[in-house]
């Protein structure tokens, strides 16, 4: 793909994955036939603060588990009242981080 | 996807281990009706959450005798036959390096997430936390 389109999509989409990926997206997306443009344009990625919102005001209820596809991640929660609570804690840490693997594992269906 | 499974599997008997422990000292050092809470829901609402009385309900599954009234919550049956079932399932998975509990899991996940179920459950939950609000858990 062309350079320019493929810079393009790194800036408006580049706070939807961690730093260190970009460098790899970027080279895998110039590889990638012109084809797949349209595809890669329509995809929708989670946005990792506003799931860190819903982690720290719905947290203990797993609704931000729930959001980023995690289901069985997300019952757990609920049923453990967000794992009596040190779950709920951690989540707030690590749910921008898991938000950008989930988008990159999006990205990777479509270039795979 | 070994990688994925290993992740799951570690946060899994991390989270049976805290499980576990808070149970026994809940059992031993508290009563589990002190009204002592680790739950950020209700610290801060002063309402139930809907799976409030899990830890009540498996101290009265141990000692049935003492309080055989005290099944406070449905989920609570079903949190005690996860962590009994969870950990011997994903340690025979380590041990025989299988990886039939995560086929499973992402199984399930993905019958969660269909429509029907999906809103039949969170009807189910629903219910489950009007019924602990009335209770006044």
């Amino acid at each position: 793909m062309e350079a320019q389109k493929v810079d393009m999509f790194l800036m408006s989409n580049g706070k939807f994955f961690e730093t260190h990926q970009l460098a790899p997206i970027r080279d895998r997306l110039l590889q990638l036939d012109e084809s797949k443009w349209p595809i890669i344009q329509t995809l929708q990625f989670k946005d990792p603060t506003t799931i860190l919102i819903v982690s720290l005001l719905a947290g203990s209820l797993g609704i931000d588990r729930f959001l980023i596809g995690d289901t069985g991640l997300g019952v757990g929660k609920l049923i453990t009242c967000g794992g009596l609570g040190v779950w709920t804690i951690i989540d707030w840490f690590m749910i921008m981080g898991n938000t950008r693997e989930k988008n990159m594992n999006a990205l990777m269906q479509v270039l795979m | 996807m070994t990688s994925s499974r290993n992740k799951l599997y570690g946060w899994l008997l991390f989270f049976s281990a805290i499980g576990y422990l808070w149970v026994f000292y809940n059992l031993l050092f508290t009563h589990a009706d002190s009204g002592a809470t680790l739950c950020l829901f209700k610290t801060i609402t002063h309402l139930p959450c809907p799976s409030c009385g899990v830890t009540r309900t498996i101290c009265s599954l141990i000692h049935p005798e003492e309080s055989i009234s005290k099944i406070v919550n449905p989920l609570g049956i079903l949190v005690a036959a996860m962590m009994l079932i969870f950990p011997l399932w994903i340690l025979i998975d380590l041990l025989i390096n299988k990886k039939s509990f995560y086929n499973q899991y992402i199984n399930i996940e993905r019958f969660l997430q269909k429509p029907p179920v999906a809103i039949s459950s969170i009807l189910l939950i629903t219910f489950v936390w009007i019924w602990n609000i009335v209770k006044g858990l």
